[in-house]
């Protein structure tokens, strides 16, 4: 299975088990509202409530597992980052890549500050003092 | 605003994304609900089953109603956004 086809795969099972996880949220609104049909007391003035309260709590849960997947997601791409091995910029070993991409990131200047000053030549001075607080 | 900034492919791709995935969940409570009903068959608890059935589904269809409009309010948004910085 490609890449894109698995991420794709992952959104249709999230999509999916929010609104799982949403249904499961308003069964104590159901509850209520099925103990109102069994005694008889079903009117629209009962069944309003409960339902708003059923939408609500529904949706507090979809946001909830929401932010749980969300989480769980970055803590993955983090991890796999940090754990990546190759060589740069000299550098072997874990969380070489994380090290290059912050080095890049204190290397370059941004555009639009003008009064960005430095008496170094930019690249090679500020990777030598990069470098160096690593190693 | 303009009649492709509620049709465009996005937003249909949205809604029938969200129709499935909705129809798949409502099937699996109907599921469930028909297994427990087969199972229990006092007549009591078979009717607190079938309205607790009812009212997930009543449920799930709202929540499906309310992420579509939400859905497609982020995405007309966003279009409108865009087209502002084109032609600003």
């Amino acid at each position: 299975m490609s890449t894109l086809a698995k991420l794709s795969f992952r959104d249709e099972t999230k999509l999916y088990l929010l609104y799982v996880a949403a249904g499961i949220g308003a069964i104590p609104a159901g509850i209520c509202y099925a103990l109102l049909v069994v005694a008889g007391w079903e009117r629209w003035w009962n069944v309003l409530p409960l339902l708003a309260l059923g939408l609500g709590s529904g949706l507090f849960v979809w946001k909830f597992a929401e932010k749980r997947f969300n989480a769980r997601v970055s803590t993955v791409v983090v991890a796999q980052t940090y754990n990546a091995k190759a060589y740069a910029f000299g550098l072997k070993g874990t969380g070489a890549i994380a090290t290059a991409a912050s080095l890049a990131m204190l290397c370059q200047q941004p555009s639009n500050q003008s009064n960005f000053y430095v008496e170094e030549p930019q690249g090679e001075g500020l990777a030598l003092i990069a470098s160096s607080h690593i190693g | 605003m303009s009649w492709p900034d509620w049709t465009g492919s996005e937003n249909l791709k949205a809604i029938a994304r969200h129709t499935v995935l909705c129809t798949a969940a409502i099937s699996s409570f109907m599921w469930i609900a028909f297994l427990v009903r087969v199972g229990l068959s006092p007549s009591l608890l078979k009717s607190f089953i079938e309205a607790l059935e009812q009212f997930l589904l009543a449920v799930l269809f709202l929540v499906f109603v309310f992420h579509i409009g939400y859905d497609m309010w982020k995405e007309i948004k966003r279009n409108v956004h865009s087209s502002q910085i084109i032609f600003s």
